[in-house]
């Protein structure tokens, strides 16, 4: 996966937004931080070992919940 | 061909009325603050007028506004931050109020009420540069009749304050018209700019949107949310608390 059709992403300390086509998202930190560290293509197994490196442990399937919501919204592309 | 050329919301659009001749005084009436002048601005075309205009079809005039509005936002498109929003300048010179909401929710209300007493920028759309400088669109408001559906309108018919050559946003607000109680609810930047966002137009074509909307919030401060039932409710509170 990548980041998808961004427009344009503003940070505001834990939180983001991110404009794609007309619509703004607000991300929270897990979103945020998939959202940075997929600039370049990733596999899921790499999000998910970074993301318990930057939070620790996450509850079974919250990382790929999240990636299929950020998939669904354009944010990520799954290609 | 009767052709009249507006210049506003620093665009400049020539209106076609060479198929309805007889309108063509009731059109200068009812846009007489953006009739051209010289000023000049970029070329946003022309906008036809395919029917007649008879006074007695108030929908037909509805329609032209709209299709000059259209013909604006496309020539400002991707320059300039396009909010669906009203704005009134302070008596004062100390800036202007920029009061952001979905049709129907108060925007015409509040520009025709606060207007008599402000100066008039627009009741549809603020047009903002980069340094903060609004561009006026003081269009013909589009009133509810007591007979039902709505009319065109001349800012000047009801009384409304001149409009200023230029402005400088000074606050934005947000419009919830509820059947609650009154409530001015400071928003956080980020609170704001979900706000004002979705009342925009085209803001996938400016650079940067989304820090351009926080860095007119950080210019002028945080965006109020109104909760309000009537229009006095939040002309009261801007004019004691907002701009005391």
């Amino acid at each position: 996966m990548r980041r998808g059709q961004i427009v344009d992403i503003w940070y505001d300390e834990d939180e983001a937004l991110v404009l794609v086509g007309q619509q703004v998202y607000r991300l929270s930190l897990v979103g945020r931080l998939i959202v940075e560290f997929c600039d370049i293509p990733r596999e899921a197994s790499e999000v998910t070992a970074h993301l318990e490196t930057e939070l620790g442990t996450a509850p079974a399937g919250a990382v790929e919940s999240v990636i299929d919501q950020l998939i669904s919204t354009g944010i990520l592309s799954g290609a | 061909m009767s052709t009249i050329s507006l210049e506003t919301l620093g665009a400049r659009v020539d209106v076609d009325l060479s198929e309805a001749p007889d309108a063509e005084d009731e059109f200068r009436a009812l846009w007489s603050r953006c009739l051209a002048t010289g000023r000049g601005g970029i070329d946003a075309g022309t906008v036809r007028a395919h029917s007649q205009l008879p006074a007695d079809d108030p929908a037909a005039w509805t329609s032209i506004t709209q299709a000059i509005t259209l013909r604006l936002l496309e020539a400002q498109a991707g320059t300039l931050l396009l909010m669906h929003a009203g704005a009134l300048a302070h008596p004062d010179g100390r800036g202007a109020l920029v009061f952001v909401a979905p049709s129907g929710t108060g925007k015409t209300t509040l520009a025709r009420t606060l207007g008599r007493e402000w100066g008039y920028i627009t009741d549809e759309t603020v047009a903002v540069t980069d340094q903060g400088t609004i561009l006026p669109y003081p269009k013909p408001l589009s009133l509810v009749q007591p007979e039902g559906g709505k009319r065109e309108t001349s800012p000047d018919e009801v009384g409304l304050r001149p409009t200023p050559e230029t402005s400088r946003v000074s606050r934005i607000v947000l419009l919830n018209r509820t059947s609650g109680e009154f409530r001015a609810e400071e928003l956080p930047t980020i609170d704001g700019i979900l706000g004002i966002t979705p009342e925009t137009s085209s803001l996938a074509r400016m650079q940067h949107p989304l820090s351009r909307v926080a860095g007119l919030i950080d210019e002028v401060g945080p965006v109020v949310r109104y909760h309000y039932s009537e229009v006095d409710q939040v002309i009261d509170h801007v004019t004691t608390r907002l701009f005391a």
